[in-house]
């Protein structure tokens, strides 16, 4: 009777195995605790590279960045700046916009910066192909090869960025494609700024970002083995939290590559790091850490968890306004805590950004994101703001922030 | 082996007497549809003028070099944010006026642009107080300063303004009005006059930099030459002036010094901003050749694949050597094995055409060209060489046309001097080399119609107008009108229209039939049309750059009247605009028009009428457009804030390619078992095996029309096929295919086609088209090139128009493989596609993953069997909770 107990507890331990073990999920490789300290990094708008406070030049931001001491820069790469589209869809840089990218990165680096996270905000078609604005893509159904030959077109691009600047070691291919409102990826006849007539819903956006993740992970891998793709900077800004779950979605469909024959649902082939934005705003800390996490989860919701992610655009506006300014300072610690001590997925916070604009910026609302006031505003010189402060006390665990002054040293203490 | 030479003249005047002894000449009303016969898609993939001083990336040479002289600033189409061309030798005064001319050479839409105000010349356009842009139709003042921010000046009524290949003189004025204010004013000029002006309404700008610097730029891909810039610092003061021979300009980094000119921020380089060049390879040496990168390639898919055309600047030809250009070549510049077409000295005065093949001449007849065309003293010549599929080749030398057969042409190409003596050699500068590739453009698109009263449920219950955005592209400002008490009847309302504003499918087609109505909403004014344009690129790119026939609202100093305009081409007689007589479609907001645009072989015919006019009044063709590429995007548009409603809209492709019968069109080939409803089999007619078989009976159209095409393919037939109207009127091809008899009433007109060399009635396909009062008969064998039904052999005008009738094919044993008939009026109705109808409204993310069922089968168990495996595990612990039982009450027992 003992043998006969055996078998029978070895045939029920064989069927379970084998009846759960398919659907069990992929959740070995969740995070639970930081491997690395956590990384540090900062936005910033070169004058040079786009006119918009005359203050913040190129050497000035240099010096600034090296100043704070942060190791990741986010590198603006505009494709639409970057490159001419030729006939057959030949793609070369304009030499003016590449030296000045290299120039960027030959001054970062010897002020510190390890890693530089590229990001375009624009969009290039193939030759040929016009549009109504920037940020229109060709229609999957009724301009397939077109749209073919767009996504090869804009994936070439990145692949082309990977190797002119090995220096860069995150891809991020695009930035807020999932902003409810944003003008990229809409669809023939948006206008900038207009409505939503010519919106793709979340649905084909997250298919088409699919693809264009697929062939841009393909050539930046072939380019520059050591570059790492991310995913676009998502906003994760209001329904757009579940934007991450639609891009898995997408993916496991079985529909991309579109223009294969084959089918790819490895996430792993499309990026190897979640990329997200998340500002403060009006919410609690516990209310932002929360929104982070349900959308990060996403990986875990959909088998592929221990992605590592960015969070490449964070911090605060004050509006000009002292009393915001003081409580973004406070908030700057606790936020810096919490990444640090609850957020172990992250690898790198990149604060937007640097200086504020002084009324440079196409959208007032863009004005006063900065650390430090701008460089040009005749009272304030570009002194450095309490999150400022907090953000360099921080990271470099020190009570000297004099380095921080040294454009204005007579504001120190003031 | 002879080879016979024709002019255009002998051509010409033959062909007049063929005509004159068999067609009646068509009437005014009657335009026969017919068109080029050229391939469907024409294609500029050369035009080299050397501005670079060099022979890239066009040609290669291992003996010719370009000479160059100066003479103009060109503009590659590069394009660096920030970076322009400075105006280092002139500083602003309190008036300036700058004039000059500028070739556009290409362009992608952009703008040209003008900055004022540079505190150097080395200041980035950004940093310029302002800027003036111009594009086609377009002017507009753009601020910089950190905000964009566009002010309109207007828009340009004149269409030749910045077109591609024109020149378009500018006159820009900047005074002073006090302050730093200044008075802005934009004029086009023609013989130094403006033609059209433009003050930004009188309004000022400000200027920080009034004495500052002017720049030009141009937007990516504008490619230009800037030519004749003068600076006047007073009305009659010439303060500055620039031919560009003698002009300096200097980059980025290098010293400006007493350079007029200045590239800032070292962004264009000198390849891309440069001093042009009237420069051009020199043939000096006995055998200097260049040769195209690009080699020719066999076609048979048109006629006329290539066209080539160059111009040279001949100082001297001597007897033993040949300036012209080599064709078939089996390696890059070896003529030895090629042929060369070309002009060399007939008696030290005059010139002659000669033929060398394999290095042998050929006397192929008179080849002497008069010295009124041709005479050797340092003249500028044009060539041109037309290269058919069937290896004939047309040789133009100043107009005069010289015919060669047998002509290998697929190989490396390129333009020599070729020296018979090794010896002789002319002298020749080629100044410019353009080569135009035509192809055929297979369109198989569906048909499309849609009356606008389609129907989707909302998720409220309530009905509303659909129309599907995956099959139409509907543009800013364009949208169904609200279903309700208030919309008598459907339509797409174009409310406003701007740039953008534009309807029309997303698949593209080259031979169309685009039917609508269309009823005015808002008043008319100066600067609005509506229009259709063809040929897009993009469905959605802005009409205004595309080839279109605009329908203009025009009271400049007269009454108001409708002014047909053709955009980026032209009316048969060469103009771009016409009065559309007998209507003004502006004249009120109720009168609703018929509009037809019939697209084929690269020519558009524009017909209208109003709708309460007879249908006979669609017949008239109102204008023509020829040789224009049609293939691409159809969009109807308007611009400039006008409101129109549009009803009905029907597009028929009539392509040969397209099949399947559709709600607006019959085709048929007879494959399926079902015949389609649009015709009638009568009698012992036939299908058998994919084709119908006449055998005397007969096969008709089920309703009546007045204007057909009609194609249709016959497999054989050795006995007549009589294509009938039911009024008395119909033509008879003869059995032999030698004959066409149009019956015309009691009168018979018989054409001789023996010469078009058809086939024996076998595989011939047929093109019969009927139009109000005027008839023709094209025909080819089906293995020909594509483009041949192009040519019709009959022409036929009927003493009065054709009553309404069915189309009816007759014959005794005539075996046809397939028909299609396109009507030209509003036999056929637009349809109304609700969105649950609507094929188009389809997921378009398809998975590429096997069926589940599949994946399961390969991938691990089921739900089914997890379920399974479940039970019989839980029947098992059910055994294995019985048996432990049962052993524990045994135990007790022995216990």
């Amino acid at each position: 009777m003992k043998k006969l107990i055996a078998v029978l507890l070895c045939v029920l331990l064989t069927l379970c195995v084998c009846g759960c073990g398919e659907n069990s999920g992929n959740n070995s490789g969740k995070i639970t605790e930081r491997k690395a300290p956590l990384q540090y990094g900062i936005n910033a708008h070169i004058y040079e590279q786009r006119p918009m406070d005359p203050s913040a030049t190129m050497d000035y931001v240099v010096d600034m960045v090296g100043t704070l001491g942060v190791t990741y820069y986010r590198l603006s790469t505009p494709h639409d700046s970057m490159f001419s589209v030729g006939e057959g869809d030949t793609l070369i840089f304009k030499d003016g916009f590449k030296e000045l990218v290299h120039q960027i990165i030959s001054k970062m680096s010897a002020v510190g910066v390890t890693h530089f996270v590229a990001v375009s905000d624009s969009m290039i078609y193939p030759y040929g192909y016009t549009v109504t604005s920037n940020g229109v893509v060709p229609d999957p159904l009724n301009e397939t090869e077109m749209y073919i030959r767009w996504l090869k077109l804009y994936a070439k691009a990145w692949g082309m960025i990977a190797k002119e600047f090995p220096e860069i070691t995150h891809i991020e291919p695009m930035n807020e494609p999932d902003l409810p409102g944003t003008n990229m990826f809409t669809k023939q006849g948006h206008l900038w700024g207009s409505d939503d007539n010519y919106k793709y819903t979340f649905t084909d956006r997250a298919h088409m970002i699919a693809d264009l993740q697929y062939y841009i992970y393909k050539d930046v891998k072939e380019a520059n083995p050591n570059a790492y793709v991310t995913t676009p900077g998502f906003s994760t800004y209001g329904e757009a939290i579940y934007f991450l779950d639609y891009l898995y979605e997408a993916i496991e469909s079985g529909a991309h590559p579109y223009g294969e024959d084959f089918a790819d649902t490895d996430p792993d082939h499309y990026f190897d790091y979640i990329n997200f934005h998340k500002y403060l705003s009006n919410s609690t800390l516990d209310e932002y850490f929360e929104h982070c996490n349900t959308f990060y989860t996403a990986c875990e919701r959909h088998n592929d968890a221990g992605k590592p992610a960015l969070l490449t655009e964070w911090g605060y506006t004050d509006h000009d306004n002292e009393g915001q300014e003081i409580i973004n300072g406070e908030n700057m610690t606790k936020q810096l805590d919490m990444f640090n001590e609850k957020m172990p997925y992250l690898e790198a916070v990149i604060v937007y950004m640097l200086s504020d604009y002084h009324g440079y910026s196409v959208d007032s609302s863009e004005d006063n994101f900065g650390l430090f006031a701008s460089h040009g505003d005749p009272e304030k010189k570009g002194a450095p703001k309490p999150a400022a402060i907090a953000f360099y006390k921080y990271i470099h665990n020190t009570e000297d922030v004099s380095p921080l002054y040294k454009y204005c040293p007579e504001l120190m203490g003031k | 082996m002879k080879f016979r030479r024709l002019t255009g003249a002998v051509l010409a005047v033959a062909l007049c007497a063929v005509l004159s002894l068999t067609f009646v000449p068509a009437s005014a009303q009657g335009v026969v549809i017919k068109g080029e016969p050229d391939g469907q898609n024409k294609s500029t993939v050369m035009d080299e003028h050397f501005y670079s001083g060099s022979l890239e990336p066009n040609f290669t040479s291992d003996s010719v070099t370009v000479a160059t002289d100066s003479y103009g600033m060109h503009f590659t189409g590069a394009y660096h944010y920030g970076s322009a061309l400075v105006l280092a030798a002139y500083k602003l005064k309190n008036y300036n006026r700058f004039t000059f001319s500028v070739d556009l050479l290409d362009s992608n839409d952009g703008f040209i642009y003008c900055g004022f105000g540079g505190d150097s010349p080395s200041t980035t356009v950004s940093k310029f107080d302002f800027n003036l842009c111009v594009s086609k139709g377009v002017t507009a003042i753009y601020e910089m300063g950190g905000m964009d921010s566009w002010t309109s000046m207007g828009s340009t009524p004149l269409s030749n303004a910045l077109a591609v290949g024109k020149t378009t003189d500018f006159a820009v004025t900047l005074q002073r009005t006090g302050g730093n204010n200044f008075k802005i004013t934009f004029e086009l000029l023609e013989d130094g006059e403006p033609v059209f002006t433009t003050d930004y309404n009188s309004a000022t700008v400000r200027m920080e930099h009034p004495n500052g610097h002017f720049c030009m730029w141009g937007g990516a891909n504008e490619v230009f030459n800037l030519r004749d810039f003068k600076v006047y610092d007073s009305p009659d003061h010439v303060a500055f002036s620039d031919d560009f021979v003698n002009s300096s300009l200097t980059y980025g980094d290098e010293p400006v010094g007493d350079s007029s000119w200045h590239i800032n921020e070292a962004r264009f380089t000198s390849d891309e901003v440069y001093i042009a060049r009237d420069a051009g390879p020199e043939f000096s040496k006995p055998g200097d050749t260049i040769t195209a990168k690009t080699k020719l390639s066999a076609c048979d898919t048109v006629s006329k694949p290539y066209e080539i055309s160059f111009n040279a600047q001949i100082k001297s030809l001597e007897k033993n050597s040949t300036f012209g250009l080599y064709l078939g070549a089996e390696n890059p510049g070896d003529i030895s094995g090629a042929t060369v077409i070309g002009v060399s000295d007939y008696n030290g005065k005059t010139a002659s055409v000669d033929l060398i093949k394999n290095g042998e001449f050929y006397d192929y007849g008179d080849s002497h060209i008069p010295a009124e065309v041709l005479s050797i003293d340092d003249t500028s010549v044009d060539f041109e060489a037309v290269i058919y599929s069937d290896h004939t080749l047309t040789f133009t030398v100043g107009g005069i046309r010289f015919t060669f057969n047998n002509i290998k042409y697929d190989g490396y190409w390129g333009i020599c001097c070729y020296s018979s003596d090794k010896i002789s050699a002319s002298q020749v500068r080629l100044t410019g080399v353009k080569v135009i590739k035509n192809t055929y453009a297979p369109c198989e698109e569906p048909d499309l119609s849609n009356s606008f009263g389609g129907i989707k449920m909302t998720q409220d219950g309530f009905e509303e107008y659909y129309i599907s955005d995956r099959t139409y592209y509907l543009g800013p400002g364009v949208s169904l009108r609200p279903k309700g008490a208030f919309t008598a009847e459907p339509s797409l309302y174009f409310e406003g229209a701007g740039s953008y504003s534009s309807f029309g499918p997303k698949q593209p087609y080259t031979d169309f039939i685009l039917q609508f109505d269309l009823k005015m909403v808002s008043e008319g004014k100066n600067g609005q049309w509506f229009g259709v344009a063809f040929g897009k690129k993009a469905f959605a790119s802005i009409p205004d750059f595309n080839t279109c026939i605009n329908f203009e609202y025009y009271a400049w100093g007269t009454a108001p009247y409708t002014q047909l305009t053709a955009n980026l081409c032209t009316f048969e007689d060469g103009s771009k605009a016409k009065k559309a007589e007998g209507y003004h479609f502006y004249k009120d907001q109720d009168t609703k028009y018929n509009f037809m645009i019939v697209a084929k072989n690269r020519t558009v015919y524009v017909y209208y009428k109003e709708d309460s006019e007879d249908i006979s009044k669609l017949g008239i063709c109102r204008a023509v457009i020829p040789d224009v590429n049609t293939a691409g995007y159809v969009g109807i548009f308007g611009v400039s804030g006008i409101s129109f409603d549009i009803f009905n809209y029907k597009i028929t492709n009539i392509a040969p390619e397209a099949t399947g019968d559709s709600a607006i069109a019959l085709r048929e080939n007879f494959e399926g078992e079902k015949l389609s409803d649009k015709l009638v089999k009568e009698g012992a007619a036939a299908i058998e095996n994919g084709a119908l078989k006449l055998s005397g009976g007969s096969i008709a159209t089920a309703s009546a029309s007045r204007y057909y095409i009609a194609n249709f393919t016959v497999l054989e037939s050795g006995a007549d096929i009589t294509v009938s109207f039911s009024d008395n009127r119909s033509a008879v091809i003869s059995g032999d295919l030698k004959t066409v008899t149009v019956k015309d009433g009691a009168k018979s007109t018989a054409f001789d086609i023996s010469e078009y060399g058809l086939p024996d009635y076998k595989n011939v396909q047929m093109q019969l088209i009927l139009q109000y009062d005027a008839l023709s008969l094209a025909a080819k064998g089906i293995y020909e090139p594509g483009d041949k039904l192009a040519l019709p052999m009959v022409e036929y005008t009927f003493s009065a128009p054709v009553a309404e009738g069915i189309l009816k094919w007759t014959s005794d044993n005539a075996v046809i493989d397939d028909i299609s008939v396109y009507a030209l009026d509003n036999t056929y109705t637009a349809a109304d596609v609700s969105y649950e109808q609507d094929p188009n409204d389809v997921n378009m993310w398809i998975s590429k993953l096997a069926p589940a069922s599949e994946q399961q089968a390969k991938s691990g168990p089921s739900v089914l069997i997890i379920v399974i495996y479940s039970v019989m595990g839980a029947v098992i612990l059910a055994l294995l909770a019985v048996i432990i039982v049962l052993s524990v009450k045994k135990r007790g027992k022995k216990q």
